[in-house]
């Protein structure tokens, strides 16, 4: 089914119809996958509460390996809100209407991933109820933060991410949330009338919100460049073999895009089949998403063939034996599970058939995310295991309690989501409306109502 | 004294062109028109004789559209 057959079928009444009926009261399965998340959530939780009373030593993070489980994580799920606002700001300006359909759950699958990744430095510092030492306030004793320190600069820019991200979000979802309060009855009517901020349509709020929108648009799309680079400098600022390189910012940002686009293939997937968006969500957009996953993963082999071309090519010892050990040594089997998922199991994608294909990608998306968090392993882990003096050298193994909380943060993303697409419209009724043909008395096209 | 106010309801989007220009060609310039989707045409239309939008004056860019590509120049300043 493509895009012609998709404008045939939909109507602007049909897509008020398929999208206000997924919000309401959910079936069985619904609730059978939240009992498996909130459980999993609840084992995570648990772990961390052990944590903290236990202390570090109960993560299995020890001397040199203090970054180990928990900053992989934090790095694999910002890279996982990448993809979102690639969507929703940078292919809006580049009028890609093929975004429509798509970018409600991939904004929101942004929102949700940054306020996972946000978990990450906090439990990963320890004593949490320090957090906002983090933050430069003004203090008495004139305690301040290291400015030279990445760590602060992540702060930032993950906190400016997320606001600007959820204003965007948010704007985006009025009109819709509008056409909600419009259909709903009793209390649910009065929630959708405050979180509407009074929307009714008229022309001149139409004008202000388009302009408005371009705008957060704007601002968005410089982030999807920038805060992964500064995430990235939180390596690359350091003197470690294999992360002291100027190639880090962009091969984060495509790794962190590549991944974000598997995400959102594993979220929308489902979406699609429970919720019959099928006229919605063709084929053209998993053939779209699928070519992007293709592209990211070409442009990462790049990467990676440059990271060990240039230990090589520098002659230091250290980047070498760092490269040599981590295809060889304790932690070969990562490496190369990195290169196979990342590098091989994308380009199936070459074959039109397997881009359109649900199964293919659906399999193909799960090996990008677990290439794409052993990537961030290999960076940490092997890189910190391999240092300059052997001396340093170390081991790391992981505990029941990290394992634990790096599962229920994955519990704790799909809680939110799972609770999003049940109160909020999933797809946007504006704008896959506005790219349907508009109904014409005199016209070609027959749009119905 | 209480203004007279008339509600028209179009079911396309052609026909509520049609009637916008008709009422202004009869000299009614007060006219708000509601829709669920931005509609370029309306929207050109009806900014004719609007002042151009003071969110322009933040977003230092032309009206960001939804629609697939503008057809025709925006008249308005912004």
């Amino acid at each position: 089914m493509n895009l012609r057959n998709r404008s045939a079928d939909a109507t602007w009444a049909g897509v008020n119809r398929d999208v206000i009926r997924t919000v309401g009261m959910p079936g069985n399965t619904y609730f059978a996958w939240m009992c498996v998340v909130g459980l999993t959530l609840a084992a995570g939780i648990a772990a961390w509460t052990w944590q903290i009373y236990v202390g570090m030593g109960a993560t299995g993070k020890r001397t040199p390996q203090m970054w180990a489980m928990y900053i992989t994580t934090f790095v694999f799920w910002i890279g996982i809100g990448h993809a979102g606002t690639l969507i929703s700001a940078v292919l809006y300006l580049f009028r890609a209407n093929w975004r429509t359909s798509i970018y409600r759950g991939a904004e929101a699958m942004t929102i949700f991933a940054v306020m996972t990744a946000g978990l990450f430095p906090l439990i990963h510092a320890g004593r949490v109820w320090f957090a906002y030492w983090l933050m430069p306030y003004p203090n008495q004793r004139y305690l301040w933060p290291n400015f030279k320190s990445p760590l602060v600069w992540d702060v930032f820019a993950i906190s400016t991410y997320l606001i600007i991200s959820l204003v965007f979000f948010i704007v985006g979802l009025v009109p819709d949330i509008a056409a909600l309060r419009d259909s709903a009855t009793g209390v649910k009517k009065r929630i959708y009338a405050v979180l509407a901020l009074g929307w009714e349509g008229s022309d001149s709020q139409w004008r202000h919100y388009r302009r408005a929108y371009g705008l957060f648009a704007a601002l968005a799309t410089p982030l999807v460049l920038s805060v992964h680079s500064v995430v990235s400098f939180d390596f690359a600022m350091a003197l470690v073999p294999g992360w002291h390189s100027t190639l880090f910012a962009p091969f984060f940002v495509d790794g962190a895009i590549f991944s974000g686009f598997a995400m959102v293939l594993i979220l929308i997937l489902p979406m699609r089949y429970y919720f019959g968006w099928y006229i919605y969500i063709t084929d053209k957009h998993l053939d779209a998403m699928a070519k992007l996953i293709l592209v990211t993963s070409l442009v990462l082999s790049y990467f990676y063939a440059c990271e060990v071309f240039t230990a090589w090519y520098s002659g230091d010892h250290f980047e070498r034996a760092s490269v040599f050990a981590k295809a060889t040594k304790q932690y070969a089997w990562a490496y190369w599970l990195m290169y196979f998922c990342n590098s091989v199991v994308p380009l199936v994608f070459f074959w039109k058939r397997a881009r359109t294909h649900v199964g293919i990608l659906y399999v193909a998306s799960i090996f990008v995310l677990i290439g794409m968090w052993f990537e961030r392993f290999n960076i940490i882990v092997p890189g910190l295991a391999h240092d300059f003096y052997p001396y340093t050298w170390g081991t790391y193994v992981p505990t029941l309690t990290d394992s634990a909380i790096i599962v229920g943060s994955f519990a704790w993303f799909f809680l939110l989501f799972l609770g999003f697409i049940r109160v909020m419209p999933s797809l946007s009724i504006v704008e896959v409306k506005a790219v349907l043909p508009h109904p014409l008395m005199h016209g070609a096209h027959g749009g119905g109502h | 004294m209480a203004t007279a106010t008339v509600l028209g309801v179009f079911a396309h989007v052609d026909t509520t062109l049609h009637a916008i220009r008709a009422l202004r060609q009869q000299g009614f310039s007060e006219l708000t028109v509601y829709t669920p989707v931005p509609v370029e045409e309306i929207e050109e239309d009806i900014e004719k004789v609007r002042p151009p939008s003071r969110v322009c004056l933040f977003t230092v860019r032309r009206s960001a559209s939804t629609a697939p590509a503008p057809r025709a120049p925006c008249s308005a300043a912004c």
